[in-house]
């Protein structure tokens, strides 16, 4: 687990078909629309992101997915500016390039062909996005992608807290496109629109930043400790975010459901928010996963 | 920083389920790539890997994974609990495929979320080995995952995060991989031969591989993991930069961070796809840095391209190779692309210090460092 040390994220870029720029998100967040759930049926996330990847050559752009294109922009945009040669970026997806992979699947599988699009092959495994940044930008970064469907919340902060005890900076990126795909599982239905983010996670050197709390094992636990005691503001995902609007807590909440939906990586996100926002104080970043409670601490 | 040994390892892949299957058969000099018949829908020439299903467990891949880990779980169960990594390129898309039209015809309850991502493997996993595995994450960079994930994990153990890892590459064939990759005219129409002037493709394979990794192991270990690097080529999606300037870089690399010359490199295991291209890039490479010669071989040509399990397939495989200091080689009647470098059949050979390149789409690349511990077959190999 973590030690003592904190870390800060920088260089934030966060896109959705809503948002892409901060004075956007700031707008966003002075509207209330973080902690105001009223206020989100006027917040429509639509399948598709307009004027995505306006710097992209055409050559490239012409050929890549819309989760290719969102992952180089929100990089673009975000942590992939300055970037260093000897940072690593890490890509988490929920779904990777799933829109593609349908495509192919149905060609074969419905339509019979014995050949599909050799692009569309090439672009459908989970590591194009980065690969597409790289080839964009001529960088030669160690990149690696992580993936692990409804799940990929878990491996983020597996993969955080971890990685932080490396003592190096290093870009994470998210992202995630719309597909019909996930709409032929009947048995879960949930609401996916596509949305990223990228940013860089580096040693504070000072006692502002985040740093891993703990995981605790009831909402009780959480409730009760020191931590959740001096704790400012909350930010927590959409269940979490009604449980403690319902206790009447005297703390500011906030959630990032409203950019997100219920993609699962809003945790990566929600990190990111008391950064984007400048939120002062200390901030309690909660990601509730079965029953258990992991917890950060940010402060600025 | 803390030394990262390999204690324990298996593959399952189309040489057999474990490890003396698996060598034993490369000793038959038996040829295992599976000629399609005329009602298969895939009619070129592929390794195919038979398994059995454990109960309730429908993934191909979950069933590679759990037979890999019953194979050694003697010796990691008194590890438990331990670390997971999972690298995997196809996930469940085997599966997806076989429920797709009544998942279309909304005649199906299949769980496709649930079965279909990445995740479905470590979920499998978890349900039978519950508290026994900390499953981290499934890292997914095509060909080159397994590469990636013993990297992850090595830096975890060198740098004391985690004192122990399991470490699982698995991929199980699909139409998608297979109609994708003869789409991209990649695809042997006769059959792969690696390293070979008269090569003319790839040979699909599918099967997994298994490591545990240990900064101190109560037992002796097989090899010790020096160092490992990765670039990317930044070039092209499914090719490699024409002269592997980001491969090469991250040789150099991994060799320098092992606090070795490229001098002591006493044997590649190249990633050896046995694509045009791919092998031309890759030796022009290695020539290029090992002017005087090295002995390099591609495991593929016994099992195929096993795609985003490869790297942990063909580990396994030759350490098993390498502790009888044996290159066995699977040339046929072919010749090798560089006599100086390529041996045209099974040679002797004592091995100290070993690459295992990994490449994959995207450019991405991955190059261990590693040095043979032991000799003789021992208990451990499962």
């Amino acid at each position: 687990m973590p030690d003592d040390r904190f870390f800060y994220i920088s260089d934030i870029s966060i896109i959705n078909s809503g948002i892409k720029t901060q004075k956007e998100f700031i707008d966003m967040h002075n509207k209330g629309i973080f902690q105001n759930n009223q206020l989100w049926i006027n917040n429509k996330l639509t399948k598709t992101i307009n004027e995505l990847g306006s710097s992209l050559p055409p050559r490239l752009k012409n050929r890549m997915s819309l989760l290719s294109i969102g992952v180089c922009d929100a990089l673009d945009r975000g942590a992939g500016k300055d970037l260093k040669e000897n940072e690593e970026i890490i890509l988490f997806t929920c779904f990777g390039e799933i829109d593609t992979t349908n495509t192919i699947i149905k060609n074969i599988i419905l339509d019979n062909y014995e050949h599909v699009s050799p692009t569309l092959f090439h672009n459908s495994v989970h590591h194009t996005s980065l690969g597409y940044f790289t080839i964009f930008k001529g960088f030669n970064n160690w990149c690696t992608t992580i993936s692990d469907g409804l799940k990929t919340n878990l491996s983020f902060i597996n993969f955080l807290n971890n990685n932080l005890l490396l003592n190096q900076s290093f870009a994470v990126v998210h992202g995630d496109e719309y597909s019909e795909f996930n709409n032929l599982d009947k048995n879960i239905q949930l609401e996916l629109f596509p949305v990223f983010i990228s940013y860089r996670v580096k040693v504070s050197g000072s006692s502002s930043g985040f740093k891993f709390i703990n995981c605790f094992n009831s909402f009780e636990e959480l409730s009760e400790s020191e931590i959740f005691k001096i704790s400012d503001n909350i930010f927590t995902g959409e269940a979490v975010f009604f449980k403690f609007k319902k206790s009447g807590i005297n703390k500011n909440i906030f959630t990032e459901y409203p950019l997100v939906l219920d993609n699962p990586c809003g945790i990566i996100y929600r990190l990111a928010m008391p950064f984007y926002l400048n939120i002062k104080g200390i901030s309690l970043v909660i990601e509730n996963i079965n029953k258990k409670y992991y917890c950060y601490e940010a402060k600025l | 920083m803390k030394k990262v040994f390999i204690s324990s390892y298996s593959s399952v892949s189309a040489l057999g389920i474990g490890n003396n299957e698996s060598l034993n058969n490369i000793k038959t000099d038996k040829d295992f790539i599976y000629y399609p018949e005329k009602s298969d829908k895939f009619k070129l020439p592929y390794f195919k890997t038979e398994i059995t299903h454990y109960k309730n467990v429908i993934n191909k891949c979950s069933n590679i994974s759990l037979k890999l880990l019953s194979l050694i779980e003697e010796y990691w169960l008194k590890l438990a609990p331990i670390p997971l990594f999972v690298s995997t390129s196809t996930g469940g898309v085997r599966e997806t495929e076989d429920n797709y039209k009544n998942l279309i015809n909304n005649k199906s309850d299949y769980p496709l979320l649930n079965k279909h991502y990445l995740n479905c493997i470590s979920d499998d996993i978890k349900d039978k080995y519950k508290d026994k595995i900390n499953n981290l994450f499934t890292i997914s960079t095509a060909c080159s995952s397994a590469g990636q994930a013993l990297l992850k994990a090595f830096l975890y153990l060198k740098n004391g995060v985690i004192d122990k890892a399991i470490v699982i590459g698995v991929d199980s064939l699909s139409l998608t991989t297979m109609v994708g990759f003869d789409s991209l005219k990649l695809v042997s129409h006769t059959r792969s031969i690696p390293l070979s002037l008269e090569r003319d493709g790839l040979s699909l394979g599918e099967g997994g591989g298994i490591v545990v990794l240990e900064t101190e192991p109560s037992t002796e270990p097989v090899s010790e993991i020096l160092s490992a690097h990765s670039t990317s080529d930044g070039f092209h999606i499914s090719s490699p930069e024409p002269e592997g300037k980001q491969q090469a870089q991250c040789i150099m690399r991994a060799v320098e961070s092992a606090g070795l010359g490229l001098n002591d490199i006493d044997y590649i295991n190249a990633h050896g796809t046995g694509t045009l291209i791919n092998d031309e890039v890759e030796m022009k490479v290695i020539k290029n840095l090992f002017p005087s010669g090295k002995t390099v071989t591609s495991t593929k040509a016994f099992i195929g391209h096993t795609l985003g399990a490869s790297a942990i397939i063909e580990l396994a495989l030759i350490i098993d190779m390498l502790k009888e200091n044996i290159i066995y080689q699977k040339m046929g009647k072919n010749t090798p692309m560089d006599k100086n470098y390529i041996p045209d059949k099974t040679i002797n050979k004592k091995v100290k210090y070993f690459i295992k390149n990994s490449f994959g789409f995207g450019g991405n690349n991955v190059c261990l460092v590693l040095k043979k511990l032991i000799n003789s077959m021992d208990k451990k190999s499962a």
